[in-house]
């Protein structure tokens, strides 16, 4: 077997130079198509650095546009070149100036030996196959396209709405079955040879010329027309940035490389000294196919597209900081909890719940003076300080730089109450990853349990009152955030049931896991508490139990054997 | 944003454009060497003062980065760092004796310079204690970021000034010269940054980190700006309105992604907090030439509290700024 190079470049000469040179010397023929954007001097300079090899040789130069048949034609007139030079090729291989290769070069001979007479060229027919990543696909080959995109970005796309608003199609030729993939391929010489000897060669060139990046296309189509034996994956790797943009490779990539299962790799930064160096290295040696591992390979730039578009999620700094109307706007990266009324309900909240797996809870670091994030301690991860003027600055980013910096596998919930700061109540409850789970009313228990007077009490409930009623109003205007509301008298008579959705807004599941009911705070004085308020004006929901016996019992009862639910 | 509006920001940086030509003329030149530079060189400017010890290192870690030619100012030193600048090969420098102050912090100076000699160039603009960290800088030169933002058409790269500090108190916390103050000063904070948008500019506004916690713990508020754009592609008519927070045209302050992703960003490593900073700090206050009459000053003159907690972070390289979401590498892999 005999293996041939078309290089196409247009920029950075010194690295093409190297290439070219390589190649050269692993016995494979090269021809070079240069931009004719290229200016002369440098063009002067390359031919001279490689005039002494004879087995390299220059096409007829052509101006290149992106995306234009002028591509196709620089890739033509090389492999005409390059087929007229030496006849004896078997296969040949287009790269462009700026690959590498990534496996050794006798590596390559040796693959296409055991695959002999197979076309290496990636080709999706259009009708089955969405190859296009972003933008048109099956126009590229009905609307007519004179204009550069790149140069007149604007008249393009008129152009296209017109063709659109108009209805016109162009007929794809008879013997074209469309096919698209990447550019990079190798044939062998008999299928190239085939498309360039084609004797409608110029009613295809024709054709593809009026048609949308034509460098994507035509090989992939008349290959199809001319082979039997295609393979449609390309042996280049090149893959692109949600911008569109190829990735580069750099040095640091270096290590990665033998997990890919492709020869070469495009692009390369051109000063990436260390990656020229290690792979036009003479002596390489073979990465067996058999370990490579496109996954993971392929992740390196999956991750980065997706930490372009996605990442980051409820951190707000110098690269990211999401309009209210953006996806992804939230102040977290997972479901946590908001917890109204149950430090009222239950003695020791949240320490109560510390054993609890999986869960942890914070006290009220929206209280309106001062706060701690649990009982005295007022430092957090991430130096994160419990100051409330720090706070009040900026709650939105109090509150992401808290959650964020948790960073653990537990989920976490915050006590937060009627009247703590309201000012965050806008972000939280349009915040889908927001759960709240409330008590309404759980104030009673607090105030019933105080030391002041009746005169003192009756007003803290009619303050306490209106401040829930705000609160529950803002909660009901809330969008996305999820949201349970209790009675007092549901939450008595099942606590266990409150803490259970607790739970289960953050943990799914938290559900099937049992779990030991922390203490019920003193409730004792409750009822005779509300009979009185209710005398006084105030308009409870929770009722008390008439007969007073009755009540203490269960009560006791519920406080002095915390049970275990499934 | 109205008409209105727009044409008088266009108006405020001519204003601000004049006012650095003319701020130009109090420099004087001690050296230039510019004419040894290529025309895409990567280009860094700093204004200092009495800062000598901390010029080698300086010097040294950013032209491992790969930047090409520096231009330095400085006002008044008087510790043999000009001298120690003019003999460097790659540097030209200029000297002012006049008010930092009134040269807007020394911003007017440096916009002059640039619009002289940087347009078209990759511009760093950093103070002598900061340390441009950016993603993969342990294995790729600047060049390769800023060809990789010349693909993406992007004009301007984004960064966050962490404050570091040391363990114990900052007396007692020395860096000799030629050392690197990243590893004297080796603790930040990683969770408390607070972040608005400026509407006028269009620029994050940034504040939190040790300085906020620790010196305006009692008035947040005034803490100061952590928001900065060092990295800049220069083009006439470009100005930096306050140290490099802000640029105009604003179309450079938008370097951040606004629908939910994030772009690539770095972060600018600040080793304030070394033992030289303490007979700085009352200097400073005597010259009363720092910004809003030097209240940072006056805080870290009063304030003697220990900086370090057990929540700090020890500074280890920049894959670790990136998990703890202080910068990304954005789609750059």
């Amino acid at each position: 077997m005999k293996l041939g190079f078309i290089i196409l470049a247009h920029q950075d000469l010194h690295r093409t130079e190297q290439l070219a040179r390589f190649l050269a010397k692993n016995d494979c023929p090269v021809t070079l198509h240069i931009d004719l954007n290229v200016s002369e001097k440098e063009m002067g300079g390359l031919k001279k650095s490689l005039n002494h090899l004879d087995n390299v040789t220059f096409s007829k130069r052509e101006k290149c546009g992106w995306g234009q048949f002028s591509i196709v034609q620089a890739t033509l007139n090389a492999a005409e070149t390059l087929l007229e030079h030496h006849p004896d090729l078997t296969h040949v291989f287009l790269a462009s100036g700026s690959c590498l290769p990534a496996r050794p070069i006798k590596q390559l001979k040796a693959f296409l030996d055991r695959h002999r007479g197979i076309d290496f060229i990636e080709s999706c027919s259009i009708k089955d196959e969405k190859w296009v990543k972003d933008g048109l696909d099956k126009e590229r080959f009905t609307l007519f396209f004179p204009l550069s995109w790149r140069k007149h970005r604007f008249a393009f796309d008129r152009l296209v709405d017109m063709q659109r608003l108009f209805r016109i199609k162009r007929s794809v030729p008879e013997d074209i079955s469309p096919h698209m993939g990447s550019q990079w391929w190798c044939l062998t010489a008999q299928t190239l040879r085939k498309i360039i000897e084609d004797p409608k060669r110029q009613e295809n060139d024709h054709y593809f010329s009026k048609c949308w990046i034509p460098d994507e296309s035509y090989f992939q189509s008349l290959a199809r027309a001319h082979s039997d034996h295609i393979r449609p994956t390309s042996l280049t790797f090149a893959t692109f940035d949600s911008q569109g943009k190829p990735f580069l490779f750099y040095d640091d990539h270096l290590e990665h490389l033998p997990k890919t299962g492709a020869f070469f790799i495009r692009k390369a930064w051109p000063g990436a000294q260390k990656l020229y160096r290690e792979l036009l290295k003479v002596n390489r040696k073979n990465f067996p196919l058999s370990k490579a591992n496109e996954m993971a390979f392929n992740k390196i730039f999956d991750d980065a597209n997706e930490k372009r578009n996605f990442g980051g999620e409820g951190r707000f700094l110098q690269g990211r900081y999401p309009h209210d109307s953006a996806k992804q706007s939230g102040v977290f990266y997972k479901n946590y909890g908001i917890f109204t009324g149950l430090g009222d309900l239950f003695q020791d909240f949240p320490l109560c719940v510390e054993k609890v797996k999986g869960i942890n809870v914070f006290g009220n670091i929206f209280a309106r003076k001062h706060f701690t994030f649990k009982k005295k301690i007022l430092l957090a991860k991430g130096n994160l300080t419990a100051n409330a003027r720090l706070r009040n600055t900026n709650p939105k980013s109090y509150l992401s730089n808290f959650l964020w910096s948790q960073k653990t596998d537990k989920n976490i919930g915050i006590a937060f109450d009627a009247t703590d700061m309201q000012k965050i109540m806008p972000i939280i409850t349009s915040d889908s990853r927001a759960n709240f789970v409330v008590v309404k009313e759980a104030w009673l228990i607090s105030i019933a349990n105080s030391n002041s007077k009746f005169k003192g009490k009756l007003m803290r409930a009619q303050v306490l009152q209106a401040r829930e009623r705000r609160y529950l109003k803002a909660l009901a205007k809330g969008k996305h955030a999820g949201c349970t509301v209790y009675t007092l008298d549901e939450a008595l008579k099942s606590p266990a049931l409150v803490l259970q959705t607790a739970l289960h807004s953050l943990d799914v599941d938290a559900k099937t896991r049992p779990i030991a009911i922390p203490k019920l705070a003193d409730i004792s004085k409750l009822d005779a508490l509300v009979r009185k308020l209710s005398k006084n004006g105030v308009s409870l929901t929770y009722k008390p139990i008439k007969k007073k016996k009755k009540t203490l019992e269960s009560v006791s009862e519920a406080v002095s054997r915390p049970y275990v639910v499934k | 944003m109205g008409m209105w509006s727009k044409y008088k920001l266009r108006l405020e940086r001519k204003r601000r454009r004049i006012r650095s030509l003319r701020k130009r003329r109090e420099l004087e030149c001690v050296v230039d060497r510019s004419s040894n530079t290529k025309p895409d060189d990567i280009y860094l400017f700093t204004t200092f003062r009495n800062e000598k010890p901390r010029l080698k290192f300086f010097l040294d870690y950013y032209r491992r980065l790969g930047v090409e030619h520096f231009f330095c100012v400085d006002n008044g030193s008087e510790d043999g760092g000009r001298e120690f600048l003019e003999q460097q090969p790659d540097v030209s420098l200029w000297t002012t004796n006049h008010s930092y102050k009134r040269a807007n912090f020394g911003v007017d100076w440096l916009n002059g310079l640039k619009s002289k000699y940087a347009i078209g160039h990759w511009v760093l603009v950093v103070d002598v204690d900061e340390f441009f960290v950016y993603p993969h800088c342990d294995a790729r030169p600047i060049r390769a970021l800023t060809d990789w933002l010349d693909s993406s058409s992007v004009k301007s790269f984004g960064t966050v000034l962490v404050d570091m500090y040391p363990r114990g108190t900052v007396e007692e916390t020395f860096c000799e010269e030629g050392k690197n103050p990243m590893r004297a000063t080796p603790f930040f904070d990683s969770g408390n940054y607070f972040v608005q948008r400026n509407a006028k500019y269009q620029n994050l506004w940034i504040q939190g980190g040790v300085r906020q916690r620790v010196f305006f713990k009692d008035k947040p508020e005034m803490a100061p700006a952590l928001n900065k754009i060092p990295l800049v592609k220069w083009a006439k008519g470009n100005v930096f309105v306050s140290s490099t927070h802000n640029v105009l045209p604003r179309g450079l302050n938008l370097v951040y992604d606004e629908w939910g992703g994030q772009k690539a960003c770095g972060c600018l490593m600040h080793t304030k907090f070394l033992n030289s900073f303490m007979d700085k700090a009352q200097e400073e206050l005597e010259r009363k030439e720092h910004y809003a009459a030097s209240r940072e000053y006056k805080e870290y003159a009063t304030t003697s509290e220990q900086m370090w907690t057990r929540y700090s972070t020890r500074y280890k390289n920049w894959k670790q700024l990136e998990d703890l979401g202080l910068m990304s590498r954005g789609s750059w892999a």
